[in-house]
């Protein structure tokens, strides 16, 4: 036996149980509360109250005329827990944090500066200021990238600014930093979407972790903004090769290498000397440029690809494809260079004696001429140069002079070709080669500043010096000046040449006696 | 995120789609509504109509009569309006643009 309660529903008389009343009140309380005063509330629960009255109907008769919890339980399930169909109203409620909302809606005054930690990539500092100043964070955080690879400030600033920025400490801060009106309502609903946003993340950090993604996600992002960096960076570095590229691609053939030593010549045509053959030169021009350009195009490449995440295949073949001609490249100039190099090892050297005099004393002139204006004219402020390249030969200027004892009574004057060659043979014809110029008369010697040799000889280390053999105490004037042999006087001391070869000692340290006709003609001693 | 809530938020966009399909093609009680729903295999529980109906009712998209019934309290006989009937050829349209779109995507 049970005690029944006597209700009405809609004004209809029920029966119902004690346990079975409870469970229903507490079902009436909470549609009640999940409806929260929507449009038609009191409508919505008459619908209801009368379709209960209708399913307790059916499930009375003449020999069931009380409803019980099982009875009860039956209506209920069908007709679904408040929970599950009566919020209907507030699931159109936007999702707050993310979506944008329009500049002058927003009431800025209330606004302050955090770091938002929970859209965070690295510190949040980028997302906070997004916040702020209701920006794309994205915006933001591409604008930062470019101050950071200009100037590099981007780097210090953020670090700056990670330290500076606190992070939102409260429901409240989180408000300030979206710059939400702070009431009751807007605290209470931070509080919960925060909360659900952490046990959110915890249930996500819990499955992440069996599946090892967070780790990976974590690792993905930091990844992605370090591939990013590498491919800034190779693209600069492709970029400034090109641009030298440009200019030495310009240079090789126009330009000049203007130095002091060189006047006039370009790199191409230097290289022309160098190499062994014109098809070497060929050779190697070809092997750099090919080296030079697939660099370039890889740095290009690889820096696109990382930067922007490309997936093709076909980037990554090419790449190896750049690799394998970059190398190539490479040996074919080390080929030449090589082959050009190996041109140099063996020395070759002849000498002629061109005068001996019997005199007391050697009468030395350097010969100056202009073979740019082939006359007697000079150009008046040419430059001092002691290389130059002009139709089919190579100009050298400057030679020096080496002076020894003679063995004799007499005056040696004697000129020493060298060149370099990969056998003994080869360098001396080379050496054979060189032209130098020079006149005597009795006992005046006229000497030219330079030699010269046919463009197809090649840079060989040609190289000529005059020997001049004099007897002990006797006289050589260079252009009519009379030059100290045997004895040279430095900060009023006269050190004296020895007896052997001519050196003279100074402080025990051996000079030769020497000088060097310059490329204007004129002689130093002692060089 | 939960499954369920998403699944749930899917049907519930397209309950008020079907309730006025329904009643465009005969009025209907609301738990005729619920049985034609069922036999169609779309799961929805009972209280989720009430709420659905009145507001419906009060965007004047549904007008309903009270009907007595023997055996128990009296009972809301739904039916479709004018301006029912042309809010849901606007649905139609946007069904089948859906439907077309999703099938597209999910290829």
């Amino acid at each position: 036996m049970k005690k029944t309660i006597s209700i009405h529903i809609q004004g209809f008389p029920f029966l119902i149980e004690e346990d079975a009343f409870s469970t229903l009140q507490n079902y009436m309380n909470r549609l009640k509360s999940a409806l929260n005063n929507q449009e038609g509330t009191q409508e919505i629960i008459v619908d209801i109250e009368l379709r209960i009255a209708e399913l307790f109907t059916q499930k009375l008769s003449q020999s069931k005329q009380v409803i019980d919890e099982g009875d009860l339980s039956d209506v209920l399930n069908t007709l679904g827990d408040p929970s599950d169909y009566a919020e209907e109203d507030s699931t159109s409620k936007a999702p707050e944090d993310d979506i944008k909302e329009p500049f002058y809606q927003q009431d800025l005054s209330d606004r302050r500066l955090f770091r938002d930690i929970e859209n965070s990539y690295i510190g949040g500092v980028c997302a906070g200021l997004g916040s702020y100043f209701k920006i794309d964070v994205t915006i933001i955080r591409i604008i930062w990238a470019l101050f950071f690879f200009i100037g590099g400030m981007g780097l210090l600033l953020y670090i700056l600014l990670w330290i500076i920025l606190p992070k939102p400490a409260s429901a409240i801060d989180r408000l300030k930093m979206k710059g939400k009106p702070i009431n009751v309502d807007t605290v209470k609903e931070e509080v919960e979407r925060a909360a659900n946003k952490v046990s959110e993340k915890g249930k996500q950090f819990a499955d992440n972790l069996k599946n090892d993604e967070t780790i990976r996600y974590g690792a993905n992002k930091i990844g992605r903004l370090f591939k990013i960096i590498v491919g800034c960076f190779l693209i600069f570095i492709g970029l400034s090769s090109a641009a030298s590229l440009i200019f030495v691609a310009i240079g090789a053939e126009v330009g000049s290498i203007t130095t002091d030593g060189i006047g006039g010549t370009s790199i191409y045509e230097l290289s022309q000397l160098f190499f062994n053959n014109s098809l070497e030169t060929t050779r190697a021009w070809i092997g750099f440029y090919l080296c030079s350009i697939s660099f370039v195009t890889f740095c290009l490449l690889a820096g696109f690809v990382l930067i922007f995440e490309l997936k093709n295949k076909w980037y990554r073949y090419t790449n190896f494809a750049l690799v394998f001609i970059g190398i190539a490249g490479m040996i074919m100039g080390s080929i030449s260079f090589v082959g050009a190099a190996k041109d140099y090892t063996i020395e070759g050297e002849i000498e002629k004696e061109i005068a001996s005099v019997n005199a007391d004393s050697l009468m030395i002139n350097t010969i100056t001429h202009d073979q740019q204006l082939n006359s007697e004219y000079t150009i008046k402020n040419d430059p001092t140069f002691n290389f130059f390249i002009d139709g089919d030969k190579v100009y050298d200027y400057g030679i020096p002079i080496k002076y020894h004892l003679s063995k004799d009574s007499l005056f040696h004057v004697v000129i020493q070709k060298e060149a370099h060659a990969n056998s003994q043979q080869k360098a001396v014809k080379r050496a054979e080669a060189i032209q130098y110029e020079y006149t005597v008369q009795e006992n005046n010697i006229n000497l030219s500043t330079y030699f010269y040799y046919a463009k197809k000889q090649r840079l060989r280390g040609q190289s000529v010096r005059v020997l001049i053999y004099v007897p002990r105490d006797k006289k050589v004037y260079v252009n009519n000046e009379l030059q100290n042999i045997f004895e040279r006087k430095e900060s009023n001391l006269t050190y004296v040449a020895d007896e052997t070869n001519i050196n003279i000692h100074i402080n025990d340290k051996r000079l030769d006696v020497s000088g060097k006709i310059r490329s204007n003609g004129t002689y130093s001693h002692y060089d | 995120m939960n499954v369920e809530n998403t699944q749930a938020q899917m049907r519930k966009g397209i309950l008020e789609y079907c309730i006025l399909a329904i009643l465009n093609k005969r009025e209907a009680y609301p738990s005729e509504i619920l049985e034609e729903m069922k036999t169609a295999k779309l799961i929805v529980v009972e209280g989720t109509l009430y709420p659905l109906l009145t507001r419906l009712k009060n965007a004047e998209l549904l007008s309903y009569r009270w009907e007595e019934s023997q055996s128990g309290p009296p009972r809301k006989y739904f039916s479709i309006t004018e301006k029912g009937k042309v809010f849901l050829q606007q649905l139609n349209a946007t069904w089948s643009e859906l439907n077309t779109a999703v099938e597209l995507i999910i290829k």
